[in-house]
Parts: structure tokens; C-alpha cells; sequence
């Protein structure tokens, strides 16, 4: 069990302002930093953009079609012009 | 027959105390605040259970406590007493939280740095009162309202008074709601209340990602001691806003950090054992615990107000309170709030950018008292 004695003589002792203050500036010079930081980083991109500009949503590349990909169009293409032939024939002769 | 009399002798029943009576009762209270009124319950209702657990007394030959050597209890505890799982849900906090707010109005990040002024208060009181400058430094971080942190410093200055502090900063969390309000309307004015703030710019992808490097390093250069928990908030942020690590940020977020939640809120739970837990230090440190909150609170306001007196943007003093690092309650209290007087005033946005700040801000602050007591 601790033996409490208050008073303002422990704060002394501890040392509790200083740590206080100090701890204060600190705390605040950290997030000023961040702050200003913060405040700058817009026109910092800016000019990193400049050389290095943002890339634009990516568009996905198509690549060349496959012969097997195109085979049932090929098949679709030949039985229509078959269809023609003679349909056509018939229509139009 | 004399087995069964000696079996008698080593259940709870025989080795119960009123104190542990007592801590059952608080841990049953814990659970029905958090059913019943919403009051934080995803740490609530670990820790009431906890308590529960902790308070069932049994044979010193038997290892069974969160201080008995080996038992599985002292394993949960370990990722406790050793700091270990409060930077792991800051990583998680990290992969929640959104910077924007706070990366589109800079100057609200001094209103987190102005709230941490209820850590040193209260600091300076817990030395009145008779503590160690290790143990008042402990009990200071409860002014920074967050959970973590406050665990983090006392397993590093104060391992003996742990779960106190973890208690009382978590119950004081949970009270937000109630604690804050008064503090907020007695310093404002209802006009000050009505002020209304611009909506927030939108954030590019690049400042979101290059924000979590720079003020980690900005941070833990500054304050070496707050690198495990600036360092691991800050990575679990770039984890998610990098775009590329989707499924670590959506791990760290969710399973991961309900995971390190239940296994600290259970484990802070059980160590509140009445005879370790029950002691008139307890009760300052609860009393310094309440006296620390509504400081930083007022802290929070009153710097707000101070900002105002050299811009012609104003800012709406209630957002100072959300400097208190209890993410997100005090902004969710601080919309409410500005609520009652406004129905239309929207203040949550603004709120949380003192509120993400208050986090950085309150690690910083552990990281100073850890790196100022340890000699």
C-alpha cells in the first residue's frame, strides 16, 4: 500500500510543471508541424504532379483477339453468307 | 466423506470476498450499460465479463488467475501487461479511419493538440495527491481519452496500476455522452452553437497516401517513445488508402481488430481482481480519471474559441471537444449537440478531424511521458 501524503511539495518533487509545459510545447509543435505540413501538401503535389503527373483511371488494354476466340464468329459469318447464297437466291432471282 | 469436505474448501464459494462480490456486481453493471444503453459495448461487454471471470476466487496452489504464472489467463494478460496489443488495434484503427476531414482544414489539428492539456493536469494532480511522477504519468494518459494508449503507457510505468487505469479509461470512454455535454454548453454561448462551417475540400489520392508516411515521421522523430502506436495507426492508414492492399486493410479493420479487442477487453476485464483492484488508489485514480476528461474536454472548446478570435472563418467551439481522442463517440457528441440548437447543422465531418488528431496527439503524449520517466 502506498503511503499518500499530498501536498504541493510533490509536485515540486516530480517535477510536474516543467514536464507539463514541456510536454505541452512538444505536443503542440508535433501537430504544428503536421498542420503546416498539411497546409502545404496540396501545393506541393502540384508541382509534383507537374513532373510526375497523376496517371488517369487505366484503362484495361484489349489484347489481340485469339484465333480460337474468333472462331465462332468465323462460323457465324460463313453460315450467314451460305444463308445468303440461297436465300438471296431465292429472293432476289 | 473428507474428500468431499476438502473439495468444499477449494471452491469459489469458500474463497469468495465481499470484494469479489463487489467486482462481480461492477462487471454485471458493465454488461447491462452496455445491452441496455449502447455505452460502448464492444468494449463493455468484454470487460464486464472479464470481471466476472477474474473475481471467481480459487486455491493459491492452483493456476488459474491472470496473476497466476502459467495459467491461460496470464497468457491472454501477457499481450496486455506487455504493451503488445495496443499498437496491434491501432493498426486496425489505422485501416478505419479517414483523414480527409482533417487533411482538408489543417487548423483542426491544433484543436487535438489543445485537448491533450487534460493529460498534464491531471498529471500535476495525481503528483499532489501522492503518486510517483511514473504512476501520474500513467494516470495523466486517461485525459487523452483513448483506451489503447492508456494501456500502452501504464504496462510500460505502471504495470501495478494497469487495470485501474484501463478501467477507468475505458468506463470514462464509454461515458462520453454524459460527461462531455455539460462541459461543452457551459463554456459556449448558444450563438457560438449555431456557427456553421464550410463543407470540407475533397482530398487527392496522393495526400492521402503520402499523409500517414509524413506524419509518421513528423511524429516518432519528435517523439520516439509513441513509434509503436504512430507507427502502426499510420500503417494500417496507408494499408488502406494506398489502394493496393485492400484485402490486409479489409483484414486489419475487421476480423483482425475484433480478434486483439476481445482478447484485451477480456483480459483488462480479469484483472481486476478485487484484492488487487479494490484500493483507495483505485478510487483517486477514478476520481483523476473523471477530472482529466472534463479538462481535455474544456481544453478543447476553449482553444476553439481562441482560434476564432483571429479568423474570420470561424470555427464552431463544440468541435474542440471532439480534440478528446475517443474516436468516434465524441464527434457523434459534438454533432449532437450542435444538433440540439440546429437540426440542420451537420458537425460530424468537422468534428472528426479534431477527433483523428486527438489520437496522434495522445500518442504523441505517451510517447513524451514514456521517454521523460524512463532514466
Amino acid at each position: 500500500m502506498i503511503d499518500f501524503q499530498t501536498g504541493l511539495q510533490n509536485i515540486t518533487d516530480g517535477q510536474g510543471l516543467p514536464i507539463a509545459v514541456a510536454g505541452m510545447t512538444i505536443v503542440f509543435s508535433a501537430l504544428t508541424l503536421i498542420s503546416v505540413f498539411i497546409a502545404l501538401l496540396p501545393h506541393l503535389l502540384v508541382r509534383v504532379a507537374a513532373v510526375f503527373p497523376e496517371a488517369a483511371a487505366a484503362v484495361p488494354r484489349q489484347r489481340a483477339p485469339a484465333a480460337e476466340d474468333l472462331a465462332p464468329a468465323v462460323a457465324a459469318a460463313v453460315a450467314a453468307y451460305h444463308a445468303a447464297r440461297t436465300g438471296g437466291a431465292q429472293g432476289t432471282g | 466423506m473428507g474428500v468431499l469436505f476438502e473439495f468444499l474448501k477449494t471452491t469459489g464459494f469458500a474463497t469468495m470476498t465481499w470484494g469479489n462480490v463487489l467486482m462481480i456486481i461492477i462487471g454485471l453493471i458493465f454488461i447491462t450499460l452496455a445491452i441496455t444503453k449502447d455505452y460502448e459495448p464492444l468494449l463493455l461487454l468484454p470487460i464486464g465479463f472479464g470481471a466476472i471471470v477474474g473475481n471467481i476466487a480459487a486455491i493459491p496452489s492452483m493456476a488459474v488467475g491472470v496473476y497466476d504464472e502459467g495459467s491461460v489467463l496470464h497468457y491472454l494478460y501477457f499481450g496486455v501487461g506487455q504493451g503488445i496489443y495496443p499498437p496491434l488495434i491501432f493498426l486496425g484503427i489505422g485501416a478505419m479511419t479517414d483523414f480527409s476531414t482533417m487533411l482538408s482544414n489543417p487548423r483542426l489539428v491544433m484543436l487535438g493538440a489543445a485537448a491533450q492539456f487534460g493529460i498534464f493536469i491531471t498529471l500535476i494532480g495525481a503528483l499532489y495527491l501522492g503518486f510517483t511522477p511514473e504512476e501520474a504519468a500513467a494516470i495523466g494518459i486517461i485525459g487523452g481519452a483513448d483506451g489503447p494508449t492508456a494501456i500502452f503507457l501504464s504496462a510500460k510505468l505502471a504495470p501495478h496500476l494497469l487495470s485501474s487505469i484501463a478501467i477507468a479509461a475505458y468506463s470514462y470512454m464509454a461515458l462520453v455522452p454524459v460527461i462531455q455535454p455539460p462541459v461543452m454548453k457551459l463554456l459556449t454561448t448558444r450563438k457560438e452553437r449555431l456557427i456553421r462551417m464550410p463543407p470540407p475540400r475533397q482530398v487527392s489520392k496522393r495526400e492521402r497516401i503520402v499523409f500517414p508516411i509524413a506524419a509518421f515521421l513528423i511524429a516518432a522523430l519528435i517523439a520516439p517513445g509513441s513509434l509503436a502506436l504512430v507507427g502502426m495507426l499510420m500503417f494500417g492508414n496507408l494499408l488502406k488508402e494506398s489502394g493496393v492492399t485492400e484485402r490486409l486493410a479489409e483484414t486489419a479493420r475487421h476480423a483482425f481488430v475484433d480478434i486483439v479487442t476481445i482478447l484485451l477487453g477480456f483480459s483488462v476485464g480479469a484483472s481486476t481482481q478485487a484484492q488487487t483492484f479494490l484500493t483507495p488508489q483505485s478510487m483517486m485514480i477514478f476520481g483523476l480519471g473523471a477530472l482529466s476528461f472534463a479538462i481535455a474536454t474544456a481544453s478543447g472548446v476553449l482553444f476553439a474559441k481562441f482560434l476564432n478570435l483571429f479568423t474570420s472563418n470561424k470555427v464552431n467551439p463544440l468541435v474542440g471537444a471532439a480534440g478528446v481522442s475517443a474516436v468516434p463517440d465524441s464527434a457523434r457528441v459534438v454533432q449532437m449537440v450542435g444538433q440540439e440548437e440546429d437540426p440542420h447543422n451537420h458537425l460530424l465531418m468537422h468534428a472528426m478531424a479534431p477527433n483523428v488528431a486527438g489520437v496522434i496527439g495522445s500518442a504523441i503524449c505517451a510517447g513524451i511521458l514514456w521517454s521523460v520517466m524512463v532514466k
